[in-house]
């Protein structure tokens, strides 16, 4: 079972480290949500986790909070070995690509595919006053974009809303591993699009990530795509970690495995005060 | 294609009208399943109006002729049209054309039987006279007091088999034999000669021995209820059409007035409406040395070591129930005896393993053959603490069971 982080200071070679990570939202009001409720997590580079949870059990506020879309509460969260707690989300860009679960997010619909893919790599740069689309640029985007294998690589001028969902988010999936990552950021990032696209953009993340080595983190509803993808299996509940499966365990788990696991997490919520009477008074 | 179903008195009849290829079989394999799992044993299809037959529909045709002939029940095609006639004849399936079953064969295994009424669910069970001197001794292997102080296995488990003869229940490992590999009892129950453990290591997977050659299933009990011997009486009930299911409470009370004794043991194979319970999810924490042992069921700590179905749990599933049960006046002075109605009229103490719904045949049944037969599925998909959930106004009830075998003996202490 992975180790628990038991100090201020990540592990070493932890590329993602977080330590009793909280985050409450309208905290004192009627409307106070316990997002994060001391998540800890470690993971080596390379590594490629899969979060899985109901809806509200944390896993997007769990990427927010590494992405650094808002403050945590309390806690500590290091990429590639720097505290970055309190970085801003622009300044994490530079160490973070992140593909959302709206495939019209993260790109811009009336720029070209070349220049959505230059501001791509020039992502958490300085930006001076120079060509944008250098020659070398050009020609090593087409050589990346003919990669997809969706013929892309032919209309590099074409507006990127006109493309499909699942041909943009393809794209949004190269913008975000352009620079070479240190942390990769999947949400949910086919929840959006057709069966067929959701299996060919599938397809390329697996492909990306064993070819670049990237470390990972996937936030999924998807039991099938927990199975097959990633080294390692966190589901969240009620903004905690429930249960965590690796190495042999994460191999032997099924879709049925894991919908035990969901069906376990919902009887835990069932047993309440008159529940726990009933057992003191029957069980033993 | 139409399907339509006509349960008969002496046989559930299902007409069909189209053709029965692989866009259809698997409509046909739910219908006639449905039949089964309400307790019809004898079906009759009816393919009068079948212009198509094709391997796809052949191969439902052989699935169900032979899982019914395994519960000695019948299938049997009944009007059969010109094209299905012809590819019976040319596959070699001709002895499935024959006349509509009927129930005559089960009635003959039911002679001799006498009733005894379950007054709650209005239906009578038959009751088959096995060895009327026949009593189980009663043994309590273990402490679970022990277990209480300590959390993991106590140095007071000890290592049973459980042969043909010995039935039992508690909280156990099966025991691997390593030194120095942590023990984490959990619920088990064991009877003619298999095992079934669930390890309270957070796996929620139960495992199982069968006995095979010379091995005989051991457990390492923390403490538990065993009861050797034979059985004196078989109880068959079956609650009839509807899906609502017997309450376990009933079938105990008249397993308790068969085996005419005021406390008894029974083993019960069952197909299930519905089971309620709890087990172990983890080893609860051990208290500090010197320190009395902790409020485990204090809310909501006991969230994180002990899992309740708050609703009906397996309703698709064939279980195996172990268990001791004694009438009111005798209950409470038995250990690990636990009321089974809030008004305390009868007590006791069963464990069930859920297993993938499997039809099981009518009539007298011999108990080592059934227990078999319900391990040949590979799979047991649960286990539980059977409980009585009488919360008002919400709560799951109690176990329920379509129809099923009830072993029992009176208990000799």
């Amino acid at each position: 079972m992975p180790q628990p982080l038991t100090s201020l200071n990540p592990p070493a070679g932890a590329m993602l480290a977080l330590h009793d990570v909280r985050k409450t939202f309208n905290a004192g009001t009627v409307n106070e949500v316990r997002a994060l409720r001391g998540v800890n997590l470690s993971l080596p580079a390379g590594a490629f986790l899969v979060i899985l949870g109901g809806n509200g059990s944390g896993k997007s506020t769990l990427l927010n909070a590494v992405a650094g879309a808002f403050r945590v509460d309390e806690g500590r969260i290091h990429i590639a070995g720097q505290d970055v707690t309190r970085w801003p989300e622009h300044a994490r860009a530079r160490l973070v690509g992140r593909v959302f679960q709206n495939p019209f997010t993260g790109t811009a619909p009336t720029m070209s595919i070349a220049e959505n893919l230059a501001l791509a790599a020039r992502r958490g740069l300085r930006r001076g006053l120079g060509w944008a689309l250098p020659g070398r640029l050009k020609a090593e985007l087409r050589d990346q974009v003919s990669q997809l294998a969706m013929g892309l690589e032919d209309r590099l001028d074409n507006a990127i809303g006109s493309l499909s969902g699942g041909q943009r988010q393809a794209l949004t999936l190269l913008m975000a591993n352009w620079l070479k990552p240190e942390l990769l950021l999947l949400d949910e990032h086919t929840a959006a699009l057709d069966p067929k696209s959701a299996d060919q953009v599938i397809r390329l993340t697996s492909q990306l990530i064993t070819r670049h080595r990237l470390t990972t983190l996937m936030v999924t509803h998807s039991m099938q795509q927990a199975v097959n993808l990633g080294d390692r299996i966190v589901m969240m509940h009620q903004g905690s970690v429930a249960c965590q499966f690796e190495g042999a365990d994460k191999q032997r788990l099924g879709v049925p495995d894991l919908l035990a696991r969901f069906e376990e997490l919902r009887r835990r919520d069932m047993l309440d005060e008159t529940a726990a009477t009933l057992l003191h008074d029957t069980y033993i | 294609m139409e399907i339509t179903r006509n349960d008969r008195a002496d046989c559930c009849e299902i007409k069909l009208n189209g053709r029965l290829d692989a866009a259809w079989s698997e409509h046909v394999s739910q219908a006639v399943a449905g039949c089964v799992r309400d307790g019809q044993h004898a079906i009759a299809l009816d393919m009068a109006e079948v212009n198509y037959l094709s391997s796809a529909g052949i191969r439902v045709l052989m699935l169900y002729a032979r899982q019914l002939k395994n519960i000695q029940g019948r299938f049997t095609i009944v009007n059969a049209s010109a094209p299905v006639r012809k590819v019976l004849v040319l596959s070699g399936l001709e002895p499935l054309m024959q006349a509509a079953p009927t129930l005559a064969a089960s009635a003959a295994a039911s002679g001799g039987a006498r009733k005894v009424a379950l007054p709650q669910a209005g239906v009578f069970a038959e009751v088959f006279p096995l060895d009327p001197t026949a009593v189980l001794r009663v043994q309590w292997p273990g402490n679970p007091e022990a277990w209480l102080a300590g959390g993991a296995m106590p140095s007071t488990g000890v290592v049973t088999e459980f042969a043909g003869g010995v039935m039992g229940l508690g909280l156990g490992v099966l025991p691997s034999g390593a030194a120095g590999e942590a023990e984490c009892p959990g619920e088990f129950l064991a009877a003619a000669g298999a095992a079934v453990c669930l390890p309270a290591d957070g796996a929620n997977q139960p495992d199982y021995l069968v006995q095979q050659g010379a091995l005989i299933p051991a457990v390492k009990v923390a403490y538990g209820m065993l009861g050797q011997g034979a059985f004196s009486q078989l109880l068959r009930f079956d609650q009839g059409p509807g899906r609502q299911g017997l309450p376990l409470s009933d079938v105990i009370r008249a397993s308790l007035e068969a085996a005419g004794g005021g406390a008894a043991g029974l083993v019960l194979v069952a197909e299930t409406a519905s089971l309620v319970g709890a087990a172990l999810r983890k080893t609860p924490p051990a208290p500090p040395p010197g320190s009395p042992p902790p409020g485990l069921f204090d809310f909501p700590g006991v969230r994180d070591w002990l899992s309740f179905t708050a609703e009906p749990a397996f309703a698709n599933s064939t279980c195996l129930i172990v268990g001791f049960a004694a009438t009111g006046a005798r209950g409470p002075g038995l250990k690990l005896l636990r009321p089974l109605v809030p008004s305390g009229e009868i007590h006791g103490h069963f464990h069930a393993a859920a297993f993938p719904y499997r039809p099981l045949r009518k009539g007298r049944v011999d108990l080592a053959e059934t227990v078999q037969f319900l391990f040949q599925a590979g799979t047991v998909t649960g286990l539980l603490h059977l409980l009585h959930d009488w919360r008002q106004p919400n709560g799951a009830g109690e176990s329920r069971l379509l129809r099923g075998a009830c072993w029992c003996a009176p208990l000799e202490i």
